[in-house]
């Protein structure tokens, strides 16, 4: 791929959504909801076609030039060896993979947009967002710039924080928009300053220059682990894990496209290819790398209990989403990139799907989101039951389903490699998470769709319309077959998605640029699968069947155990006593005694001594001639004894 | 002749106390007048006979004159006691210090030439400050008067109109714009 | 002491003269009082003049006199004009009374 190519289809794909935006905010109010539904499905579309054509010109690469790094202009130039910023991006297959993703799934949500917004008057505003967030989110992946990637990345945060609050009337809907880009921006805090050790160290910011000035850094020494973990944070920021996890919930405020596309599919997932693109640096730290493992597979983990109390259904799909990423965090920490990003892509398919069809049965019982009182759809909805089943199949990584090749597949590079002595710990973990994602799926499952109707409305329910119902679908089936052609998780079987990311990651510690030896990957496989169908069979007996009973489990369970599960762990509470009321105090104290008593008495102090001098001096002016008499004779007579004494030396 | 210095002195001196601490004011006036009488021999003692004369005729004759006339005008029996205030101290500090430091000074030669106000080193074997090496001054006592050795009117007059005509003609503007002024001033009949 | 010739106390005079005028206008009342004590003040100058003008041998000083005995003419001629006028307007003769510059 030529140069010129490049920057043409780099210039097309950000255009597209860019475009979109901008008619959709400044011509949508006025050319209505036809127009506004035209150009907002339509730029994602184009955006979507010209990611096939770098996804082909990618592939048609001969070996060894699969990259290509375009810069469009030049935005900062301080000369050689000093600072040297431009629009850079980069065409590899890492990017090529993420923009697919992205402007794949994205076009599906949007098309499906076009239906749950139908009755919303600020549906221009609407796709507005929803494009420039697809603008924002493809510079950040095709940045070949750090600063491009920042900026990206901000943009990503702000598009965030418009999609959330996006009924603004809703004060819960602006409180949790606050509280998503408030935790960002301390991730984008890290992220800036590993930026800066970056920049000192390899005196350059654009990405390839940077991955190929690797001895700056001193490997394993204190300052790549460093700048690693404060790249990890950032990443930890975006991609809601502990500790920064607690924005994600909040964020379902939100429309459920907006959950689908940014909370689902693809903004979540910047931390992880953030941590994919600097991989080279990551390899030279393991101590990071450890962390992030450790960091990614506990936020899985906790995340997979928190999800098994929760009533709203978006939250419980939005708990599996935090779970999810923890396994391609905990998989790009260890080093096993690819796997991490094949699990995301695949990811993406089947959580928008379930997100989506979550929506339609929101949408049909009127806005209702509490599992308790849905119950029976299934022969209400059931073109959605099926894709939400094939979704929750996927997600409980049951074999064939997509879910499982990715998952399996990443767990099995979990055997070789770990942070510290034992792999195997957070192996172990792993599996456990296995079982829990299929307790958890399949409770909501069986809870929403099966039982006995709770409410009045779900007599009432009615199949979404098509425009809601065909991406459904659409990606019902591909959660099914969208990762029999890509790779398994057999060595030496299917492995077209390892090889085509294989030039991205060469490099990579030899431990892992292979996979694990053909035995051990068979065990871990069915130590997997049995752990997942596991999950699913108890959550179909206690909850389809009702043997034993839910809420007895839970009763005899030790009491701590579901009050943390169903309060998030109290991580809420936890900030909000360690953060938040002590800066509200401190401000209090601001206001009441620093400014009035510090700042206003120390300048009406000043003003005071002013005006005292002032009144002092006017005492002099009386009026009297005489004084001002007076007053001419002391200063003759003091002009004379100076004068006399003084100045005749 | 210094005699009669002192003499003229120690009356100016004596009167100018009368000007000031006199309860009435036409006494005021009046030892103005006796003042202004002996600050005119002074002159003339001086060897400044012109400056005599037109004090007497000025000063003494016009001025005075005028004040007597608007003093009687206007209050005749005017009884104004000096105050006794904080100004008056300021009075008697400003008196006693001037006097005393431009005596000591003038006493020991300070002069003002174009390096500023110096006193001028004098030798230590000097005990007079007459003509000659100890002469900071180019004397110290009265010198030979030979600026008006042609007579004192003719020299006067002859510097008054030729070097300082210029002043000359302008005191005549002032003064008339003084007649001007001063009838403008005590016109009736216009509210203020 | 330096034989000095009496030249020291002309000048001592003069100072003499001067302040006591400078002390008459803090202390007097009485308008009248204080200009003529301004005059004493003008007088004392001019024998400053005169005694410098005689040491130094020029004519200068008793010139410069001169003008000074004008110029305190034509002030006293204005100042009692003034002097008058203010007595005509109903206004006592009292300096502290015509003190209206204060604000």
């Amino acid at each position: 791929m030529s140069v010129d190519t490049a920057s043409a289809l780099v210039i097309l794909i950000l255009l597209f959504p860019l475009a979109g935006a901008a008619l959709n905010a400044v011509l949508g109010p006025r050319l209505g909801r036809g127009f506004v539904n035209l150009a907002g499905t339509l730029s994602i579309g184009a955006a979507f076609v010209v990611a096939c054509v770098i996804l082909g010109n990618v592939i048609a690469a001969p070996a060894g030039h699969s990259a290509v790094s375009v810069r469009l202009w030049q935005w900062l130039n301080l000369g050689s060896g000093n600072l040297s910023i431009g629009m850079d991006f980069t065409l590899d297959p890492l990017s090529a993979l993420m923009v697919m993703v992205i402007t794949g799934v994205g076009f599906l949500i949007h098309v499906y947009s076009v239906g749950y917004m139908e009755h919303d008057p600020g549906v221009a505003r609407f796709f507005a967002y929803m494009n420039f967030f697809i603008f924002s989110m493809l510079t950040l992946v095709l940045a070949a710039d750090l600063i491009i990637l920042i900026v990206g990345w901000a943009l990503v945060a702000l598009s965030s924080y418009l999609l959330i609050g996006f009924w603004y009337e809703r004060a819960s809907a602006v409180l949790a928009a606050r509280k998503a880009f408030i935790t960002q921006v301390i991730g984008d805090v890290a992220l800036v300053i590993a930026a800066f050790l970056i920049f000192l160290n390899a005196h350059t910011l654009s990405l390839p220059n940077i991955f190929a000035r690797t001895a700056a850094f001193p490997s394993g020494g204190i300052l790549v682990n460093g700048i690693c973990a404060l790249l990890a944070i950032g990443a930890f920021a975006k991609s809601a894990q502990f500790p920064l996890h607690t924005w994600l919930p909040d964020a379902m405020e939100g429309p459920t496209p907006v959950s689908a596309l940014i909370h689902a599919a693809t903004m979540v997932t910047a931390g992880v290819y953030l941590i994919a693109r600097f991989h080279p640096l990551f390899n030279l730290a393991p101590i990071a790398g450890g962390m992030v493992a450790c960091v990614g597979m506990g936020t899985a983990l906790m995340a997979g209990i928190i999800a098994l109390s929760q009533i709203d259904i978006k939250r419980v799909i939005a708990y599996s989403t935090m779970s999810q990423i923890g396994l391609m965090i905990y998989a790009v920490g260890i080093g096993a990139y690819s796997a991490g990003m094949f699990h995301f892509a695949t990811h993406a398919v089947f959580k928008a799907l379930l997100f989506m069809a979550a929506g339609n049965v929101i949408h049909s019982l009127h806005d209702e989101q509490d599992i308790r009182l849905m119950g029976g759809m299934a022969a209400r909805m059931r073109w959605t039951h099926w894709a939400f089943l094939s979704g929750s199949l996927a997600l409980a990584g049951i074999p064939l389903w997509a879910g499982w090749f990715s998952k399996e597949n990443l767990l099995g590079f979990g055997t070789v490699a770990g942070p510290g002595p034992a792999p195997w710990l957070l192996y172990m973990v792993g599996v456990g998470v296995n079982v829990l994602t299929g307790l958890y799926a399949f409770r909501l499952w069986a809870t929403v769709f099966h039982g006995e109707p709770q409410t009045a409305r779900v007599y009432a329910a009615k199949e979404a319309r098509n425009v809601l119902l065909v991406p459904v679908v659409i990606l019902g089936v591909l959660s099914l077959i969208v990762a029999w052609p890509l790779q398994w998780p057999v060595p030496n079987a299917v492995r077209v998605f390892s090889d085509f990311l294989s030039p991205v990651f060469a490099g990579t510690p030899a431990g892992l640029a292979s996979e694990p030896a053909l035995w051990i990957a068979i065990v871990a496989l069915v130590i997997g699968t049995l752990a997942s169908l596991l999950g699913v069979g108890a959550a179909q007996r206690m909850w389809l069947h009702r043997e034993p009973d839910p809420a007895a489990v839970a009763a005899r369970l030790p009491r701590a155990l579901p009050l943390l599960s169903y309060n998030k762990f109290y991580f809420d509470e936890l900030y909000d006593a360690a953060f938040v009321r002590p800066v509200r105090a401190a401000a209090r104290t601001a206001r009441r005694v620093v400014e009035p008593d510090v700042f206003d008495g120390w300048i009406a102090g000043l003003t005071d001594l002013l005006r005292g001098f002032s009144v002092d001096l006017r005492a002099y002016q009386t009026g009297f001639i005489r004084d001002y008499a007076a007053a001419f004779t002391v200063g003759a007579v003091v002009l004379v004894v100076v004068t006399a004494v003084f100045l005749s030396r | 002749m210094n005699v009669l210095v002192v003499v003229a002195m120690a009356l100016a001196a004596i009167s100018s106390l009368g000007v000031v601490l006199s309860r009435q004011t036409i006494y005021s006036a009046l030892s103005l007048v006796v003042t202004i009488a002996m600050i005119s021999v002074l002159f003339l003692l001086l060897n400044a006979q012109f400056l005599f004369a037109v004090q007497i005729i000025i000063y003494a004759g016009a001025v005075m004159v005028l004040f007597v006339f608007i003093i009687a005008l206007l209050s005749p029996d005017a009884e104004d006691r000096p105050g006794r205030d904080w100004r008056a101290v300021v009075g008697l500090i400003a008196v006693a210090a001037v006097t005393i430091l431009v005596f000591v000074a003038a006493g020991n030669g300070v002069t003002y030439n174009s390096k500023g106000f110096r006193a001028t080193q004098l030798l230590g074997s000097c005990t007079s400050l007459n003509a000659g090496p100890c002469d900071p001054y180019r004397t110290f006592s009265y010198p030979v008067d030979a600026t008006n050795a042609a007579g004192n009117v003719q020299t006067v007059a002859g510097q008054l109109f030729t070097t300082f005509l210029l002043p000359f003609e302008i005191t005549s503007l002032l003064l008339l714009v003084a007649v001007i002024g001063a009838v403008y001033l005590t016109r009736r009949g216009v509210e203020r | 002491m330096i034989s000095t010739g009496l030249f020291p106390y002309m000048l001592g005079l003069s100072a003499f003269l001067f302040t006591v005028g400078a002390t008459g206008v803090l202390i007097r009342r009485n308008p009248l009082v204080v200009f003529m004590c301004i005059e004493l003040m003008l007088n004392a100058g001019n024998v400053a003049l005169i005694a410098y003008g005689r040491f130094l041998n020029s004519v200068e000083g008793q010139i410069f006199a001169f003008m000074v005995i004008i110029v305190a003419a034509a002030e006293v001629v204005v100042g009692l004009a003034l002097i008058t006028q203010i007595f005509r307007l109903g206004r006592e003769l009292d300096v502290d009374d015509i003190s209206e510059m204060s604000e």
